[in-house]
């Protein structure tokens, strides 16, 4: 009885372990011939008879590298998702066996599961979403790319045929006639095969048809024409898929892939200045590169104006400006304690956001930074320390916190002390509060402010003037666009970094030549700040020039360009409220001056506008990536009217330069 | 006398309450109420509205795309997390291949999404930094991809991190990054 009962319990528990192991038993891989190369997955299971591939599994990754698929996935994740060559997305949800491609809802046998850190996935459903056919071969399945996609729609007055495939497409002209012309894509095959008649635009039908192995397709469409029309192979947005226009007649069909022209001006194809690699000062670089009257200097001798700019708030009277002179990290046990020195009593206020911003930030109002005052590298929990003259009498002390930790601001007699607390805090609310430094005397009033949910960018960006006074309005400050290190948009050997200053130079000589005084960020080929800086350092370094100066406008010259020859134009960007009236008058005249198609302006969220306290534009002149605008670009008489338009535009927006002031005898 | 009686019976109705109907109404009133608010589509609908950027460099244009039917068991957090990072990935790769549109660069991933308040985390790839030259190409990128997160319910701002760092600004970039972006910076 008990051997019966043993033998009884011994084949139910093997029949359980059978039964557990089943549905992840590993099967024999088989071999899948794709971009002739042979290989097998590792990765796989087997559920319900259907291959499941782990999407980890070092063949698929190669696959989907081949075919420019890219996958998002981590542990623990609910979805699969795909974006494909084409660009389509997939996704997959894991235990349910429906899926979308793009918008196309599809069923799969088998859903997709999640087996320790990695999602499995029919392969049949993968080898569709990527446009790959699977094409049995003896004991092989070959993966044939398929051409996906073939579109046609009007174009003008005549038609666009666009290719796409599962890979990079390239097609080859097998044979052309006033009514046919046959394009080869070799590598790929297709299930469109037929004739769709289209009878429009001068193209009569397109007729697609594979021949080949299954491991070696070739694919022919043939574009029958109505005999008086012209076919033009173009190239694509991405280098993914393959173009061609039908325009009747005989006109020429404008392309987007042009050649440059070959004839370039020698300022545009002089070779950069050659730039030592050498480490990244501490300091701005000296004033030998920097213009004749040095801002730096400027600030540090001469008076500013002492009376508050109309419209904004000072928190108190103070007759001199106290100069942050030094900023001075110190790891403590307790963290990290940031030495703010000043040259004498400063009102502050400082604000602290709650997580997940955990950002810190202090204005020390009626104080000027020094150039000496260079934000310290600190260790953790502090990511990043900033320091920026927001307005002619604010400093503003900026801190990125890496999670939430405590900060106490102590005033001392020369000047204010930062501690930023090590340990971890479970405060979450933002405080803020205000004090007097430098005094010598400790005075600060603490309050918890109200919470800022996701943080206030209002309180965090570099405030811009409402209503800014420059302290020198006879000064324009000029800025050309990248230089030194970073060349900028580069194409067919030319860079935006020499267009820039020459066009910087031109509109110097003009603007001298109306009075104005001007100042550029930089007069050769060099980098403003230091070689290869931070964009940053870069950016900041040309809006300090500007602040400093007390300049009446800040103008950056920039030159566009896109992956493609499509795009072409001028447009102004702006990004602060002063702004736009100056972009606007110089738009206009570069609109109604250089020829070039109007983009208008536009407001965007950048750096060079954001950081200057004046009214501020960045004139991007034309595309260097689109030819006919390259020929322009290249031309100095063109860039000769550039300057002249922006001259002309400042003179809309500003009138004639101030008289000068002479020195008081 | 027998007479009288049954009519004293008939004329004493005295019925007997039942409370059978209303108890059963009441518990199908419960069941009704309880699947409103645990049924797995009532937190969100599934489908999105993405925007991408045309290829004048400025507008604007949204088209819907649909995400599964939210997973059984997933939290309310993880299902904001799944439609944001769904939002996301559709953003950065655009519309449909016959949609001309300014894209991000070839490769450019979607790392992760977080959701603070009304704030969204958009972690990008390294391949971002590939942007051909110009302020053309960044500014329309992320402005449809500002305008896809911030079309999502209860998000305002989108700060952009590129593996896992805030910066101040591309390589050589032109847009400044390192502060939240709104709608109302484009």
């Amino acid at each position: 009885m008990n051997r019966s009962i043993a033998r009884i319990s011994s084949a139910f528990a093997a029949l359980c372990f059978a039964l557990l192991c089943m549905p992840r038993v590993a099967v024999a891989a088989p071999l899948w011939r794709f971009a002739g190369r042979t290989f097998a997955f590792t990765h796989v299971e087997r559920r319900d008879a259907t291959l499941l591939v782990g999407i980890d599994d070092p063949a698929l990754q190669r696959l989907f590298h081949t075919v420019g698929a890219i996958v998002t996935w981590k542990p623990g994740a609910r979805y699969v998702l795909i974006a494909t060559g084409e660009p389509t997305i997939v996704s997959f949800a894991i235990g349910h066996r429906t899926y979308d491609i793009g918008p196309l809802a599809v069923r799969s046998k088998v859903a997709p599961f999640a087996h320790g850190r990695e999602a499995y996935i029919e392969f049949d459903a993968l080898a569709r979403a990527l446009g790959l056919r699977k094409i049995a071969d003896g004991a092989t399945t070959i993966l044939q790319p398929q051409i996906t996609n073939l579109d046609v729609r009007d174009e003008g007055n005549g038609m666009r045929v666009v290719a796409r495939g599962a890979i990079p497409l390239q097609a080859r002209l097998v044979r052309a006639s006033t009514r046919q012309m046959t394009y080869a894509f070799i590598g790929v095959g297709s299930r469109l095969t037929h004739i769709r008649s289209v009878d429009a635009g001068g193209l009569v039908a397109v007729d697609i048809s594979q021949v080949g192995t299954a491991a070696n397709p070739t694919t022919y469409v043939t574009l029958d024409l109505d005999g008086s029309s012209h076919v033009a192979q173009v190239g694509s947005l991405d280098g993914r898929d393959i173009g061609f226009i039908i325009a009747p007649g005989a006109s020429e069909v404008a392309l987007g892939t042009r050649a440059a022209p070959a004839s370039v001006r020698a300022v545009a194809t002089a070779p950069p200045t050659p730039t030592p690699r050498i480490a990244v000062p501490l300091r701005p670089p000296p004033n030998a590169e920097l213009p004749t009257v040095s801002p730096w200097n400027r600030v540090a001798n001469e008076p500013l104006a002492t009376s508050p700019p109309v419209g904004e708030v000072t928190p108190a009277p103070l007759v001199t400006l106290a100069q942050v002179n030094t900023i001075q990290a110190e790891s403590t046990p307790n963290g990290v304690t940031l030495h703010v020195t000043l040259t004498g009593a400063a009102s502050f206020d400082w604000h602290h956001l709650r997580a997940p911003d955990n950002r810190f930030w202090i204005d020390l109002h009626g104080a000027t930074l020094e150039p000496t005052a260079i934000p310290p590298s600190t260790g953790a929990p502090i990511e990043n320390v900033r320091a920026d003259q927001i307005d002619p009498q604010t400093v503003r002390i900026a801190l990125s916190i890496a999670g939430v930790h405590d900060v106490t601001v102590t005033p001392s007699a020369t000047g204010v002390d930062i501690v930023v607390n090590g340990a971890m805090s479970l405060a979450d609310a933002s405080t803020a509060g205000t004090g007097v430094a430098g005094t010598g005397t400790p005075s600060v009033t603490l309050a918890a402010a109200a919470p800022v949910a996701g943080g206030d960018p209002n309180l965090w960006s570099v405030n811009p003037v409402a209503a800014y006074v420059p302290t020198n309005p006879r000064l324009i400050v000029i800025d050309p666009g990248h230089g030194g290190s970073d060349r900028g948009a580069v194409r067919h050997g030319v860079a935006e970094a020499v267009l820039t200053l020459d066009m910087a130079k031109r509109l110097r000589a003009i603007l001298e030549a109306r009075g104005w005084q001007v100042i550029m960020t930089r007069t050769k080929d060099v980098d403003v700040y230091a070689p290869n800086d931070t964009a940053e350092q870069e950016l900041q370094a040309r809006d300090n020039i500007a602040n400093r100066a007390g300049a009446r406008l800040l103008v950056s010259i920039h030159v566009n360009a896109y992956i493609n020859a499509g795009p072409n134009g001028t447009t102004t960007y702006y990004a602060k409220p002063i702004d736009e009236p100056l972009a606007r008058d110089i738009q206009n005249e570069l609109a109604a001056q250089v020829g070039t198609k109007n983009d208008g302006i536009v407001k965007s969220h950048l750096y060079i506008p954001l950081h200057a306290f004046m009214p501020a534009c960045l004139v991007e002149t034309a595309f260097l990536s689109n030819p006919d605008d390259f020929a322009l670009l290249t031309d100095p008489a063109w860039r000769q009217k550039v300057a002249v338009a922006i001259a002309d535009g400042i003179t809309d927006y500003a009138g004639a330069p101030p008289p000068a002031i002479q020195p008081q005898q | 006398m027998s007479e009288i009686r049954r009519s004293a019976h008939r004329s004493d109705p005295q019925p007997r309450p039942n409370y059978a109907i209303p108890i059963v109404v009441l518990l199908l009133l419960a069941i009704g109420v309880g699947w409103w608010f645990m049924r797995p589509h009532a937190v969100a609908p599934n489908t999105l509205t993405i925007y991408y950027t045309k290829m004048n460099g400025t507008t604007v244009k949204a088209w819907d795309v649909t995400l599964r039917p939210r997973p059984a068991g997933s939290t309310r957090a993880e299902w904001a997390h799944d439609r944001a990072l769904y939002a996301a990935l559709q953003a950065v790769v655009g519309p449909p291949a016959d949609v001309r549109a300014v894209r991000f660069p070839l490769g450019t991933r979607v790392n992760d999404v977080a959701i603070h308040g009304s704030t969204v985390t958009v972690d990008l790839s390294k391949e971002v930094e590939s942007q051909p030259g110009g302020t053309f190409g960044e500014n329309a990128e992320f402005k449809a991809l500002v305008y896809s997160m911030t079309a999502l319910p209860g998000i305002s701002a989108v700060q952009i991190t590129v593996a896992g760092q805030r910066l101040p600004t591309l390589p050589g970039g032109h847009l400044e990054l390192d502060e939240p972006l709104h709608r109302s910076d484009f």
